[in-house]
């Protein structure tokens, strides 16, 4: 069996000291900015990038990696006990959960969400197993037609996931993809939009555009609104679910693990998308008379967004590493952090990097394990870390991301850079103008100009080929329909009342 | 006047007109080569231009909801803490190379915590402390990254 060879491999890797130890700290790190409102995977994943140069690329993508799915567990222990939801990925598990917590069963709903996530943590994990080989095979026959059109996808399922209008969604993509356009031509060798300022020769980086964003147009929009925290610190009840939980339970772990995986893979997926359908989904599958009712403290309604979305960060992988595309914002980092690296993300990292690729998948059932053994038991330590004041917060977080920023080039002008954005991120908040598909766009902007002038140069110029090509027409087809779904207004009206509760 | 400043799509359609612009005129400096040979102003114009007619449709949406913009409480802009964040940051950017980390860290971390509206000079006095002994050791002991640590240290 090539899947048991193969995963033994990684945990060769994964369980050697040093990585163990970095999946530790990536997990404890991604718990901890989960359970924080205010901070999200995105912009520490940014911040710790360039601290990750000194490590060797296995250990530095385990520990990022373990930051993505850590941040979903704790985004559950704010979500039930304080009614914030300490990552995006969480809004929902806030609805029966902090019901539950106020009935007394906040462990209980603690438990489930952790029991859950590692159920569906270990499922996904060997459905990238099992399905990253042959899907980096079948991309190997990718041409660059493909890989525009499967771009093209991606970005417009990304909309999919924005908040608010589409067309304002669209536009921000497209700004992306611009932004990330400035900096020499590989062509031609002609510095774009550098407006003579040799930094810019080199592009804008990614990092700094990243923490600009994220990080300081966060903290300036968290200033504007007060806050006010209702922790149930005083009990949080038994820990371990009674038997008729899990009896309750099991079927919307099952189904939250599927539909998450599922969603996870899709380009423009991932948690976030993953939770929200799958409360959706069992809220209309319970009925009307679910008792108690969804809303009101239902225990499905924690455990299947909880397990969706663990399930769909982990699945969010395989586009990454049998592509080389990342389906968010998240993943667009990682493909930072492999660059760093030297290491191109694609189909080839499969047999070029066997140990990197195998040892990453082998780590995340490892840092699962690892989160529910420690999260339990941590708890109160983290609800400790709920009563620091956003005001001692947000200048530790400024910090991290002006160090973090400037050690990339060790250079000032990515100091410039982050101030610069943090200011634009507030001013795209304010005009309601969501910035994440800016983000995906500049990652993708790049590698799509290169790919339409390849698949154009081979075509002579005829821009059939993208209807020529099986995959590319499908890939096109497809969008062709998302964008009309997107367009219609019954869905318009739906999409917009699930996002309202963020 | 003052209703068309509370509406927040004519601003972001306003916005992307003026972006898309900007790149539309720049590419006009680079080549645009021909389809099958795409020189450097080729995906930059085309784009430019779809993000200019969004921009027009977005102000277009705007300005026909234009009677319901105005009865909003408008954008509420606060510029207090983005001028104090923006201005601690580039100070930071400054003196990070020329006086070290020390001076650096406790700048931007003192100042930024005026943009609070809660703020405790005690707590921040403390936090600024923390910060600066936490970085020193994480950053230059710990992960040895090449910076220097006071205005004296080579």
């Amino acid at each position: 069996m090539d899947l048991i060879n193969n995963l033994s491999l990684g945990f060769g890797v994964a369980l050697t000291a040093t990585n163990i130890l970095y999946a530790l700290i990536g997990c404890l790190l991604g718990t901890l900015i989960g359970v924080l409102p205010g901070i999200g995977p995105v912009a520490t994943i940014a911040m710790l990038l360039p601290t990750t140069y000194a490590l060797p690329p296995v250990s530095a993508l385990i520990m990022l990696a373990g930051i993505y799915y850590g941040a979903q567990y704790g985004g559950s222990t704010t979500a039930i006990l304080v009614n914030l939801p300490g990552e995006s990925s969480s809004v929902v598990t806030a609805l029966d959960g902090y019901q539950m917590a106020r009935q007394g069963r906040a462990g209980a709903a603690l438990g489930i969400a952790a029991i859950g996530s590692f159920i569906a943590g270990s499922f996904s994990t060997l459905l990238v197993a099992a399905f990253a080989p042959p899907l980096s095979e079948a991309a190997l026959k990718f041409g660059p037609a493909d890989y525009f059109s499967l771009m093209v996808l991606g970005l417009l399922a990304a909309i999919v996931l924005a908040h608010g209008s589409i067309i304002k969604a669209i536009a921000m993509v497209i700004l992306g993809i611009v932004l990330g356009l400035v900096g020499t031509d590989v062509n031609s060798g002609v510095a774009r939009y550098s407006f003579d300022v040799p930094e810019l020769t080199d592009g804008i980086g990614f990092v700094g555009v990243a923490m600009g964003i994220f990080g300081i147009g966060e903290i300036l929009t968290n200033l504007e609104q007060g806050e006010d925290r209702e922790v149930f610190t005083s009990k949080v009840g038994k820990l371990l679910p009674t038997l008729q939980d899990f009896k309750d339970t099991w079927g919307a772990i099952t189904r939250g693990t599927l539909l998450g995986s599922l969603l996870g893979i899709l380009p423009g997926g991932g948690a976030l998308l993953a939770s929200f359908a799958s409360y959706s989904f069992e809220k209309k599958l319970a009925g009307p008379n679910a008792n108690p009712p969804f809303g009101k403290g239902n225990i499905r309604g924690v455990a299947a967004p909880e397990s969706a979305n663990n399930a769909g960060a982990q699945t969010s992988f395989i586009p990454l590493l049998t592509l080389g595309i990342p389906p968010n914002a998240v993943m667009a980092l990682m493909v930072g952090a492999m660059t760093i690296h030297n290491i191109q993300p694609g189909p080839q990292v499969i047999t070029s990097n066997p140990q990197l690729f195998w040892g990453l998948i082998a780590s995340m059932w490892v840092g699962n394990a690892m989160l529910v053994i420690l999260n339990l038991p941590l708890i109160g330590m983290w609800v400790q870390l709920l009563k620091i004041p956003y005001r001692l917060l947000y200048p530790m977080i400024l910090v991290f991301c002006c160090i973090g920023v400037y050690t990339v080039n060790n250079t000032t002008f990515d100091v410039w850079i982050i101030a610069a954005f943090g200011v634009i991120g507030y001013i795209f908040a304010k005009l309601e103008c969501e910035a994440a598909p800016l983000l995906l766009g500049f990652i993708l902007g790049p590698m799509m100009e290169e790919n339409l002038r390849r698949a154009m140069l081979l075509s002579r110029g005829d821009a059939m080929v993208f209807m020529e090509r099986p995959i590319s027409a499908t890939m096109l087809v497809l969008s062709a329909i998302l964008l009309v779904i997107l367009l219609l207004p019954a869905i318009r009206k739906k999409r917009e009342e699930t996002f309202v509760e963020d | 006047m003052n209703g068309f400043l509370k509406n927040k799509d004519l601003l972001a359609g306003l916005m992307f007109i003026a972006i898309g612009t900007i790149f539309v005129v720049g590419a006009y400096n680079y080549q645009m080569g021909t389809a099958a040979r795409m020189g450097p102003g080729y995906f930059p114009r085309i784009l430019g231009g779809i993000m200019t007619v969004l921009g027009v449709v977005i102000a277009g949406i705007g300005l026909k909801n234009q009677a319901q913009w105005a009865k909003t409480a408008g954008i509420g802009w606060t510029w207090k803490p983005v001028v104090i964040l923006t201005a601690a940051v580039l100070l930071f950017g400054f003196t990070l190379p020329t006086l070290g980390m020390i001076i650096a860290i406790s700048l931007l971390t003192f100042i930024s915590g005026f943009a609070a509206h809660d703020k405790d000079y005690r707590q921040l006095v403390m936090i600024t402390v923390i910060m600066c002994l936490f970085c020193a050791g994480v950053f230059i002991w710990g992960l040895k990254l090449q910076m220097k640590l006071f205005p004296w240290s080579g």
